[in-house]
């Protein structure tokens, strides 16, 4: 049987001049690109284009991203010479990100930022340890208007001491959190404004994320690398009988760094040392899936609407790379270094927060002295249905 | 590398030297030193080897190779490392006759075809290893090496503040402002300046740094404040653009205390004199090609190198896109152009100039070269023997 070549050939005499002298960027896509080539990307201003100028550079290194359902809009904020609170809006109308305010008017951090079941979001703003609560509900933007409300400032969660990571729970008017420097988790009462010590857990503070499941427990890194789970309902502490997944000698080194919403009963976490595992709430039993990058620091890490996990990998000041998780088959996918080329040429060297949206776009918040929001699209994985 | 040899070529009022033989195929950085002798970084960027800075003297037609980079740095080529195959554009004098540089990268690996800085950045085995700072002495010939300015990084350009011993860098590939203190080898990462479009710095006599955005607007370090600021003024481009997408490339201090250069992408000349406002004030003095680029041409002319000759002409090399270098000169009064003639290397075609320096007594300018053929060589322009009417 003859096989017909002129099908899958077409074109393959037909060369542009500029592709025969620019034959080594052939080359480099084929054999040496270290940018994300699966999906597609874009990229936004921190800015509504035609009604106000980006968050300020030094300001804008996102370091907080959260996806807010009701509203169907990705909140954020920045950290740096000052403290911003942004959302942006996918809405076609809209397609821009809006400054909602300040948190904070000096040199300041911000990497929490959780939804709570009344809508409103809450955050905490180092290195006060200053809670606060936004209340979205009326705000709105338009191509040359905008609204946004009072960010209300509840006060310090850790009598102004910095707060190493927090977390929310359904159905509770609190923020839960360690301090740095101290073994206290704490409960922050979002009506009253007041803390109070919930237990003490040796080396919590160490880790820069907490996780949370729908009966009431935290999760976290402590002493030892081992994960601790706290229940509010019974005032117990439990640990995991194993520690996070390290190289051999540098365990007690490994705190969280990352981790994932809980469903089906796994946390899906990244650690300071750069390795990602899966925690089994039932048992707190751990499953390692290795390390994505050569480098430390898994600063981020999300569940995909694909069934994929995505994460990004990489210490601040190196270059951080998106990588894909599958839970089902356990491989890890370096995805590579987020580039755009439109409207401007830029290149994401450093990843600070992610989250992902209601069609399944993956946000990445750039962390750098000029920041953008960047917008990841997987590819398809399955054709269309009419 | 074999020995260094170089054949010099008298043409009018040019003079080429051509260092054909050596493992390079370019050179990059190019200083007139106040020894009256011209210095010159001979690198790669087609194939892996490590850069040396050599030494040229007009007078005699001697050259010499001072170092080695890579051995200085102790950094030879590795199988599957990023070499030290660059110096670029980083050559400064200081007033005690010391010669500074700093090491970049373009080179592939040994055995290697290609040069890649961000999938192998940091990696410990394969990835750059950074930007190593040295200090030769002009009188003494020694050489030392300062110490590792910017790790994982190669550095575009440099400022050096006397005063201050502290010298002003930008990285490659990640374009971060970063200092490093010549003296104490502290180092300090400042934050990223842009994607492609900041990779020249000019100082004020104030100590003010200035580079650009990807835009073309000028950013301001004012290191009295410890404040990286963006200003409002911007490098002037083609009428034609809607795109931020030109900016400062090139500047160099004119003898009249001004700063003169040009831009990437749009090729137009400028003057900006940093003390006239607060902002100070931008003169734009036209494409250098002396035309806007046409509606069937896909880039506008390629303008590099330039220096004010003590003539008062602008000299610089101007190149459209696939065709070989041009010297223009630009009167820098009237910004009226001249193109002086092609330029080449022997039979090598200049395909652009790298750098630039001009001699102490302000007559001749030395340019580095990147020719078509992949020649190492520099080409000096005594601008009192051009022709009437300019040619070369």
């Amino acid at each position: 049987m003859t096989q017909d070549k002129s099908s899958h050939s077409l074109g393959a005499e037909f060369q542009l001049q500029e592709s025969e002298i620019m034959i080594a960027t052939s080359e480099f896509r084929q054999r040496a690109f270290a940018f994300i080539t699966e999906g597609s990307l874009a990229y936004r201003d921190l800015c509504q284009y035609n009604d106000s100028e980006p968050i300020p550079d030094r300001e804008s290194a996102i370091t907080a991203l959260t996806y807010h359902e009701g509203m169907n809009k990705v909140y954020g904020a920045t950290s740096g010479s000052r403290s911003h609170l942004f959302y942006y809006d996918p809405s076609p109308a809209a397609e821009h990100v809006v400054d909602i305010g300040l948190l904070a008017d000096s040199p300041s951090d911000c990497r929490a930022l959780h939804v709570l079941d009344d809508g409103s979001l809450v955050g905490v703003v180092n290195p006060a340890g200053m809670v606060f609560r936004y209340r979205p509900r009326g705000e709105y933007s338009l191509l040359w208007t905008k609204h946004t409300n009072e960010i209300e400032c509840l006060g310090q969660a850790c009598a102004g001491r910095p707060v190493a990571a927090t977390v929310t729970l359904p159905g509770r008017n609190a923020l839960y959190g360690v301090s740095k420097g101290s073994s206290e988790l704490f409960e922050f009462d979002l009506h009253s404004g007041r803390s109070r010590e919930l237990a003490a857990i040796a080396g919590a503070d160490k880790g820069n994320a907490l996780a949370w499941d729908r009966e009431g427990n935290i999760y976290g890194s402590s002493q030892d690398s081992t994960m601790f789970c706290y229940s509010t309902t019974y005032d117990q502490v439990r640990y995991s009988a194993s520690p996070i997944p390290s190289p051999r000698g540098m365990e007690f080194l490994n705190q969280l760094d990352s981790c994932s919403s809980c469903e089906d009963g796994f946390i899906y976490c990244g650690s300071t040392l750069g390795t990602i595992f899966a925690l089994r709430t039932a048992d707190l039993s751990l499953r390692p899936y290795g390390r994505p990058g050569g480098d430390h620091r898994i600063r981020a890490i999300t569940r995909g609407r694909n069934g994929l996990i995505y994460g990004c990998a990489g210490c601040p000041g190196m270059v951080s790379h998106l990588f894909a998780l599958d839970p089902g088959s356990g491989q890890v996918k370096d995805l590579g270094v987020p580039m755009v080329h439109f409207p401007l040429n830029w290149v994401c060297y450093e990843i600070g927060a992610l989250a992902v949206g209601r069609n399944g776009e993956v946000y990445i918040g750039e962390a750098d002295r000029i920041s953008h929001l960047f917008i990841y699209y997987p590819p398809a994985t399955s054709p269309c249905v009419w | 590398m074999p020995q260094l040899s170089a054949q010099v070529q008298r043409h009018g009022a040019i003079t080429t030297v051509d260092f054909s033989g050596t493992d390079h195929d370019s050179t990059w950085a190019i200083h007139w030193g106040s020894d009256g002798r011209i210095y010159v970084s001979l690198c790669s960027e087609g194939h892996a080897t490590t850069a040396h800075l050599v030494r040229y003297d007009p007078k005699t037609d001697e050259v010499k190779d001072l170092f080695d980079v890579g051995t200085l740095a102790n950094d030879p080529l590795t199988p599957g490392r990023v070499p030290q195959s660059k110096i670029h554009t980083c050559l400064r004098e200081t007033s005690d006759g010391k010669l500074y540089g700093v090491t970049h990268c373009t080179a592939p690996p040994p055995g290697e075809s290609l040069f890649e800085v961000v999938g192998t950045y940091g990696d410990p085995e394969f990835g750059y290893r950074g930007s190593y700072m040295f200090c030769y002495d002009l009188a003494s010939e020694d050489v030392e090496l300062v110490g590792l300015a910017i790790p994982y990084e190669g550095c575009r350009n440099m400022v050096l503040n006397e005063a201050t011993d502290i010298a002003y860098l930008v990285s490659y590939p990640k374009h971060h402002f970063c200092t490093f203190n010549i003296k104490t080898k502290e180092r300090r990462d400042l934050g990223r300046l842009g994607h492609l479009g900041s990779w020249d710095l000019i100082m004020d006599r104030d100590g003010r740094i200035y580079s650009s955005l990807d835009s073309g607007r000028l950013v301001r370090y004012d290191p009295t404040r410890d404040r990286l600021g963006t200003l409002a003024v911007s490098v002037p481009g083609s009428p034609r653009r809607h795109s931020p997408h030109n900016f400062l490339f090139n500047p160099f201090h004119g003898p009249d205390g001004l700063f003169y250069g040009t831009t990437y992408y749009d090729g137009y000349l400028w003057r900006y004199d940093p003390y006239d406002g607060p902002e100070g004030r931008m003169t734009d003095l036209g494409p250098g090609s002396g035309r806007d680029v046409a509606p069937d041409e896909w880039a506008a002319a390629y303008v590099q190198a330039p220096r004010l000759a003590a003539n008062g002409n602008i000299y610089y090399g101007c190149s459209f896109i696939w065709h070989p270098c041009h010297l223009f000169s630009c009167q820098a009064q009237t910004a009226e152009k001249s193109d002086l003639g092609e330029l080449s290397l022997g039979s090598a075609a200049v395909a652009w100039l790298s750098d630039s320096s001009t001699s102490p007594d302000g007559r001749s300018i030395c340019f580095a070269a990147v020719t078509m053929a992949g020649r190492p060589g520099i080409l000096i322009v005594d601008t009192e023997a051009l022709q009437p009417g300019g040619k070369a």
